[in-house]
């Protein structure tokens, strides 16, 4: 066993800063003649140097107002019980449906122009085809377009979680489920229900 | 009656929640400009996606904002609300796998990770930097989720140990061990960049 080994157990606190008094003493009193326990000791702070240098990143633009939205959401629905949908899976048309659909929506939220309740659905149903044809990309390309614009609609325009405005021009109750991302998924099946079954 | 200030001092976080707890929103508000950014820094380090990065933070301040009668202050504010985001964090990972194995290659809107970062990037910033971020970040991300959260809260967020044990609610002997491993692992896997490192 390597006789060093205990001191260099200590080595990651030590360099933390988190050994108690005695610990440090020891390890240091070590550490001037071990030419090992150096080395491993620099590679410890090295690599903490590394970890510290990851630049760091902030929240989007809308994160405050979203939120905003969110806890208004919550607010108005508190009490209520949320029924879960069951899955179910759109055939392939359906999905470029949707892609396009969603697509023109966030365009149209994009443009600032707020819509009028029902009239993004029946605007975007109209133009599905158009729009699928248009593209001439994948459903997975598409699909990351309507996230990233979604995901940057300016919720203040809105006045509200945009995947809400988009239940609620669907003339459907509104999304009060916690989760962002099930309120957008919530958003592609009812876009995708009022498609499939074209009752427009 | 008037309070006590004798300096300009800040809020402290305990205070702000407390203040939250009796009706004031602008607390609220306060306590997320606190937050966010640093709750994001530790979820995009986490998850690797700033999308599920960003859901999980929205969701942790829901929480904070739906439980905040659940706040007692024998608990710092920071350890409570880390505690909130950790948790989130991993569920969204076992989200993941779930959403992985029900393959979701036939199921086109569901959600996928996609990287939005190219998009907000700054142009000048240097391919070399960018590159050894992914190179660091693919490694962290490579860890088992619990050596990963210790060393994101200790080497990232720049945490102390008691800090890390009060979140995870494991012992500090715990929180050392794990992050000598967790920093072993990464010393092997990121031994060329260390190795120019000074």
């Amino acid at each position: 066993m390597n006789p060093c080994e205990r001191y260099q157990q200590l080595i990651p606190a030590y360099v933390d800063g988190e050994t108690t008094a005695e610990e440090k003493a020891i390890l240091e009193a070590h550490l001037k003649h071990c030419a090992e326990c150096r080395a491993v000791e620099s590679r410890v702070r090295r690599l903490r140097r590394l970890l510290q240098s990851l630049p760091a990143v902030s929240t989007s633009p809308e994160f405050g107002a979203i939120l905003r939205a969110r806890i208004r959401l919550e607010n108005r629905n508190a009490g209520h019980i949320i029924p879960s949908f069951p899955t179910w899976r759109v055939p392939a048309f359906g999905l470029a449906a949707v892609a396009a659909a969603l697509l023109l929506i966030a365009v149209i939220w994009n443009s600032g122009r707020i819509p009028q309740r029902g009239a993004v659905a029946v605007t975007s149903v109209y133009k599905t085809a158009e729009m699928a044809t248009m593209l001439k990309a994948p459903v997975d390309t598409v699909m990351r377009r309507v996230h990233y614009v979604l995901d940057r609609v300016p919720a203040q325009t809105l006045g509200t979680a945009p995947a809400v405005v988009a239940s609620r021009s669907l003339g459907t109750r509104a999304v009060a489920d916690s989760s962002a991302r099930s309120a957008r998924q919530e958003t592609y099946r009812l876009v995708a229900e009022r498609i499939r079954r074209a009752s427009f | 009656m008037t309070p006590k200030r004798t300096k300009e001092l800040e809020p402290s976080d305990e205070e702000l929640i407390e203040r939250f707890q009796k009706g004031d929103r602008e607390a609220f508000e306060k306590i997320v400009e606190r937050y966010k950014d640093q709750l994001l820094n530790f979820a995009y380090r986490f998850l690797g996606s700033r999308q599920e990065a960003e859901d999980v933070v929205q969701d942790t301040f829901l929480r904070v904002y739906r439980n905040r009668k659940a706040y007692r202050r024998v608990a710092r504010f920071s350890t409570w609300i880390y505690t909130i985001a950790g948790n989130l964090a991993k569920t969204e990972l076992r989200k993941r796998k779930r959403r992985k194995l029900f393959s979701i290659s036939d199921l086109g809107f569901e959600e996928k990770d996609y990287e939005i970062s190219d998009l907000s990037h700054n142009p000048e910033d240097d391919v070399e930097g960018t590159l050894k971020e992914e190179i660091i970040q693919s490694e962290i991300e490579k860890l088992p989720p619990k050596f990963r959260e210790v060393i994101i809260l200790r080497d990232v967020q720049g945490l102390s140990y008691e800090e890390i044990a009060l979140i995870l609610k494991i012992p500090i002997g715990t929180v050392k061990s794990r992050v000598n491993r967790a920093r072993l692992r990464l010393q092997k896997r990121l031994k060329h960049l260390l190795e120019t490192e000074k």
